[in-house]
Formats: C-alpha cells, structure tokens, sequence
C-alpha cells in the first residue's frame, strides 16, 4: 500500500524549486531599494526640511502691452541634501527655476541666453537647450522646437501671447536628444498665468497657493547627480524633491490650500494619497480652471502633468502632521522612500479665511473653458496614433524624430485645418510601459479611457494625457489658433530622446503655411554687452 | 450478540486519510489556479490574443487535471500534471527574470505582483500534493526530477543566463 506523504528528503527536493520561484523575482524587487551612490547618512529623514517655494522673477521692464524678462540658463550649485553641494544646470542658475507670473492679454517676452559650458563637465554632450513654454499657444518659432537648439554662447528671445485661460504651466527645455538630462539637470520652473476670472472666484490665493513640483534624483557619492536612464527606459531616483527640497514639511492652518502640482520627474509617475485618505478637490487641469471642482481620494500623475488641486486643513488638529504620499504607478521602479512625498503640518487657526472656497456659489469655476465644449460630433477629421517601442526605438505611429529631420523638417503625421475639431485616439498596447503624450499647441478634452469615461479628475482641458499600459485613450482638440509645425512626444523624457517624438501642421485653407519653427526667430551669438530689453 | 444493531462505520485507515486530504489540497490548488489563469488571460485580451488563449488554454487543462483528480485517474495523470505545472513554474519564473519575446512590444521582464506570486505559490502546492499522491516508485522519479529542474534554474540565475 502507496504511504501518501511526503519525508524530509520530498520536501528538501522540492525546496529547490519553491524557493527559485519565490525568491529570484522577489530578489528582483527587493534589491531595488536604493539607487544613490551617497551614504544613506547624508540624505535628510522624510518630513524633516522646511517646505520652500521658488522665487518669483520680476520682469526687467514693462511697457502698456508687455513684460519684458531676461534670464540666463547656468550652472549653478545647490544644496539640495544638507552640507552637500550639487551642481545644477538652472534657469538664473537655480532649480526649480524662478516662476513667471503672467497676466492674460499682456505679453510676455523672454530672452534666455544659453551661459551653460560648451560641453556637459561629466556627460560630455553639447548642452544646447530650446525653451518651451509648456501649456502655450506660442508661434512655431516660439514654442521650443526640439530642432530650433540654442547652443552655448547663444541668445534667444521669446515672445508668449498669453491669450489662453488662466492655468499652470511650466518652461523646460526642449533641446533635441538632450531635453532629458538638460531637465534632470534644472531646467524647469513654473509659469503661472492668472486671469480676471481666477482671481475673482474665492479660491485660494496669494500665502494659502503654493506651487509643488515634483521630482526624483539619483545622488552620487560625491553629491552630483546621476544619470541613468535605464537604457532610454527611464530614470528612476531614491530621492523625491518637492520644489527641489528633499521630502519637505510645510507648515498650514486650519483652512484649504491651493497647490499647482506639477510632475517634473523624467519618468516617474505618482499617485497622490494623503496619509488621512481624506478625498483632495481638483480644481484644474493642465489647461486651467475645470468647470467644477472634483473630489478625488487619489490622483494618477504623468510626467508633465498639472493639477491644481485644494487641500482642506480644517478639520485637524493643531500639531497634526498629513503626509502627502504616492502610493506609485505600475513600471515605475519604487525605493525605500519614494512612497514619501511632503508633509503637512498644521499650527493652529488659519489667519484669514478669505477666499477659502474650491469654486463660485454656484459650484462652477470655468464654466466655458473651451476645450470643454467639444463634442465628439463636432470633429471632421479622425487619427489613431500608435505609441511603442519597436527595434529598440521609442515610436509614435512607427515614426521618429530622426524621420522629421530626415525629411528636412516637412515629415508630419497629421495636417489638421486651422480650427476644426479632429478626435486623436491614442493607442499603447503595451502591458510593459506608460506614455503620458503631449500635443503642443492645443488643449484637448478626453472623452475615452479604453472605452470609459475618463477619471473624473481629467475633467478638464489637458495637453497631457496617460496612456497607461494597454490603454486607449480618445480626445478631441480644436486646433489652433495658429498655423505651423509642432510637436508630439512622449513626456517620459529618455524615450522622447530617443526618439518618440514627431509632428503636426496645422494648415489653412489657402493663406500659406505658418511660421517656420527654426527659421523664423533663429538665435544668434550673445551680443556683449548684451542689450537693454 | 454480534451483528446486532447498526453496522460500526469501518474506521478510516490513516493511509486513505492522507491520501484524500492531498487529492482535496491537489483539486483545490489546481482550480483555483485555473481559475486566476482565467484572470490573468482576461488580462493579457487587450494587447495580446494569443498570450490571452494562452492563458485560457493553460485554465483549460488545469481544470481538465482538477477533474481527473476528482476521478482518481490514472497515475500517469500525476506525472503529467506535474511535469506541466513544473514547466508554467518555470515559465514565471524566467519571465520574472529574462525579456521574452512574448508579444511585440515586450521590452522588460514581467512585474512581480500578487496575482503572479499567487498563482505560483499555489502551483507549488499543486506540485507536491501530486507528488503524495503518486506512488512511491513514481513519486521519487517525480521528485528527483523536480530538484534538476530546481537546481537548472538556479544555475541560470547564478551564471547570468537568466538576468
């Protein structure tokens, strides 16, 4: 008779095998826990620096229409981790850079000289940069084409209409195969444009608003960064930065906060969570103000996306610290503290409860921002495009950037007419990868997330949209208001380097073509001395 | 007076016991597992339709060998089962490890996530449930092919071959 049992030996047999299926992918998982080369000492506990926001930049002169800016991209050296000196690529030499703070229907001109070294001191590349104002409606020539490159020792000047809605946007470099480490380096800030409509509605303002911008760095031992993009994968840091301070506690009342929160990180995507589980309002979008506000316990965030969302304080107590945290997306690489973003703590009574509302009395805020007015009725033209990875190339619609400058610039994958409606479905089908996709030029309204209704906190006009792993997403943009080339990309940077970028033109029906990116407002070397503006 | 009354129920011999609490922990194991295949194919439908019938072939057969095992069929059965869920095991595990050309935009190893973790902890259980109940001449042929497969999978882990 058969003893159905298994001895010591059965098991030590089995054992083998049990324990390569267990251990070797958790080995996977577990040895990813730090990625900075600096000793874990030097690196601050969470929640333990003061919360700090970036300067607000002053324009060097203003005149009936316009405000007039000179900054310079530099090195810099930061101490972003207590005692220890990184150096920085910065606009003014600081990262984030200074904001802008613009006001609808007065323009803005922007001349960036290119200060940085000839040669990246440890990568070695060109540091050639190209601005773009990121959630403008600019002229080709002033949209930081990836191609229109200012090298070092040039200048160029650029003119923004700030015709749009009021919202958050954020400058960044743009420069062809180098937008990634010019960014990892500092080459980001926020643009803030504010309108009547903003400022008369009785949402937070002024030392109740805060801008959070959001990254990840890898430190090397001797506290510069590291760049390590994973084979064009993406880069994944140890360390989150919140308006470049290292996991940063904010002192608040007892009242609500606005925060425009921006993800700045190469390629990690988070999801917000307070530490409360309290439900957070979202009252705009990357295009600005939503109609109404939404409440959401959880907030996805790509690369490049903005949310404006208001936080109430209210109802804790004084001395009670909530965590902002990010409870991490699929194929982004986690560590021991990337889970941790700031905290907040509250001191006691708000010192003024004016404009403490997430919108109107009557529940609006933007009633008629005009991408929300869009109806899939409304599009005369529709596109698919296809975000992959193929023969080790990161491409959209099975083209590249190296294709665009192949074809002299003129290669496009779609020619919408100026201001028609066309509806873009966006299609990955990859379980292994998230592409948050930017259309320049346009704000556009998702209508479908693999064939639902977007999350409610998309509600809003957006020049960003996830398209997470093996999802389609549909949106439709007016497009306009200006003809030319511009750009679509994936915002997870190493990939949009390498090379998953390509183009659109917006054409009239007989007025010609539109400005030429490149050749119409071309840098030029930086005169000395430099000009008054 | 012998006979009298209601016949004694025959006790269960602890051989017959073991052997039913390994066949319930074998059915149960390989059900539940076809059943998170089904969940793992519905998963895989939007990007890939052959890894999806895959998935749902792999649930098929795995709720074919449940049955078996309800209907005690023969010990060959056994040894296939194993021999079959040894090889998803496999499967997972260089999966977890290497870069597969499973489908076209395939370009990393796969995530560790619970449900992976599940399915493979419980094929596990599956394996040495059906090893009890082979027979001892079998169960050993089983069990020692089992450890090669083992030690085959670390050795491509130690030398590089599978990272």
């Amino acid at each position: 008779m058969t003893a159905h049992a298994l001895n010591r030996r059965d098991l030590l047999k089995l054992s083998a095998l049990g324990a390569a299926a267990v251990a070797l992918p958790l080995e996977r998982v577990v040895s990813a826990k730090s990625a900075s080369r600096i000793a874990s000492s030097k690196l601050p506990r969470p929640y333990t620096l003061p919360f700090k926001v970036p300067p607000v930049i002053k324009p060097v002169r203003s005149d009936a229409t316009t405000d007039y800016y000179h900054i310079a991209q530099r090195t810099g050296v930061a101490e972003i981790l207590p005692g220890v000196k990184t150096p920085v690529f910065g606009y003014e030499g600081i990262s984030p850079g200074p904001t802008i703070r613009a006001t609808r229907g007065r323009e803005v001109v922007l001349r960036m000289t290119n200060e940085l070294p000839a040669r990246h001191p440890r990568w070695g590349y060109e540091a050639w940069t190209s601005c773009h104002l990121h959630g403008s409606a600019s002229l080709p020539q002033y949209d930081g084409y990836a191609s229109d490159i200012t090298r070092p020792g040039q200048v160029k000047t650029y003119r923004y209409p700030n015709t749009q809605d009021a919202r958050t946007l954020w400058y960044h470099d743009h420069g062809v195969h180098h937008t990634a480490e010019n960014a990892y380096m500092g080459l980001a800030a926020q643009y803030h444009l504010v309108d009547p409509l903003e400022q008369s509605l009785p949402i937070p303002k002024g030392d109740y608003e805060a801008p959070l911008i959001l990254t990840d760095k890898i430190f090397n031992s001797n506290g510069e960064f590291i760049y390590d993009d994973n084979g064009h994968s993406g880069l994944y840091g140890d360390v989150i930065l919140v308006n470049g301070v290292p996991w940063p506690l904010m002192k608040v009342e007892q009242r609500k906060y606005r925060f425009r929160v921006l993800n700045a990180s190469l390629a990690r995507g988070f999801r917000l969570q307070l530490s409360t589980r309290d439900p957070m309002t979202v009252i705009g979008t990357d295009g600005g103000l939503m109609v109404r506000p939404q409440t959401t316990a959880q907030l996805r965030l790509g690369m490049a996306e903005r949310y404006e969302i208001v936080i109430d304080f209210a109802k804790y107590k004084p001395g009670q610290r909530v965590e902002l945290r990010n409870l991490g997306v699929k194929n982004s690489v986690d560590y021991d503290n990337t889970g941790k973003i700031m905290a907040f703590e509250v001191t006691g009574p708000a010192k003024s409860l004016a404009d403490n509302a997430v919108s109107d009395p009557d529940g609006l805020l933007n009633p008629q921002a005009p991408a929300m007015d869009l109806a899939p009725a409304m599009a005369v033209q529709k596109r698919k495009l296809e975000v992959e990875r193929k023969n080790g190339q990161w491409v959209i619609s099975g083209t590249t950037w190296a294709d665009v400058v192949k074809s002299d610039y003129r290669k496009v994958v779609a020619k919408p007419k100026l201001d028609t409606v066309e509806q873009w479905e966006i299609v990955n089908k990859s379980g292994g990868w998230f592409h948050p996709v930017h259309i320049h030029l346009v704000d556009f309204k998702i209508i479908e997330r693999n064939g639902k209704a977007p999350f409610n906190y998309e509600l809003g006009p957006k020049d960003v949209v996830y398209v997470g792993e093996n999802e389609t997403v549909k949106v439709l943009a007016r497009f306009g208001p200006h003809k030319g080339r511009y750009m679509i990309h994936c915002h997870n940077l190493p990939h949009e380097d390498h090379d998953m970028m390509t183009q659109f033109e917006v054409v009239g029906d007989s007025e010609g073509e539109g400005d030429d990116p490149i050749t119409s407002a071309p840098p030029y070397g930086i005169p000395d001395p430099l000009p008054d503006l | 007076m012998a006979g009298i009354g209601p016949a004694a129920a025959a006790p269960t011999a602890p051989a017959d016991r073991a052997e039913r609490n390994w066949r319930r922990a074998a059915t149960w194991s390989v059900n539940t597992t076809a059943a998170l295949h089904v969940v793992v194919g519905l998963d895989h439908l939007h990007h890939s339709t052959l890894l999806a019938a895959f998935f749902f072939g792999v649930a098929l057969v795995q709720a074919g060998l449940g049955e078996g095992l309800r209907r005690r069929g023969p010990q060959g059965t056994l040894a296939a089962g194993v021999g079959g869920t040894v090889a998803l095991v496999v499967l997972y595990v260089v999966s977890r490890l290497a870069t597969l050309p499973l489908h076209e935009f395939n370009d990393r190893p796969e995530a560790t996530d619970l449900l992976g973790m599940s399915v493979v902890t419980l094929e596990l259980i599956t394996v040495a449930a059906l090893a009890a109940l082979a027979a001892e001449r079998w169960r050993a042929r089983i069990l020692d092919g089992v450890l090669l497969v083992g030690l085959g999978v670390w050795a491509a882990w130690a030398t590089g071959i599978l990272s």
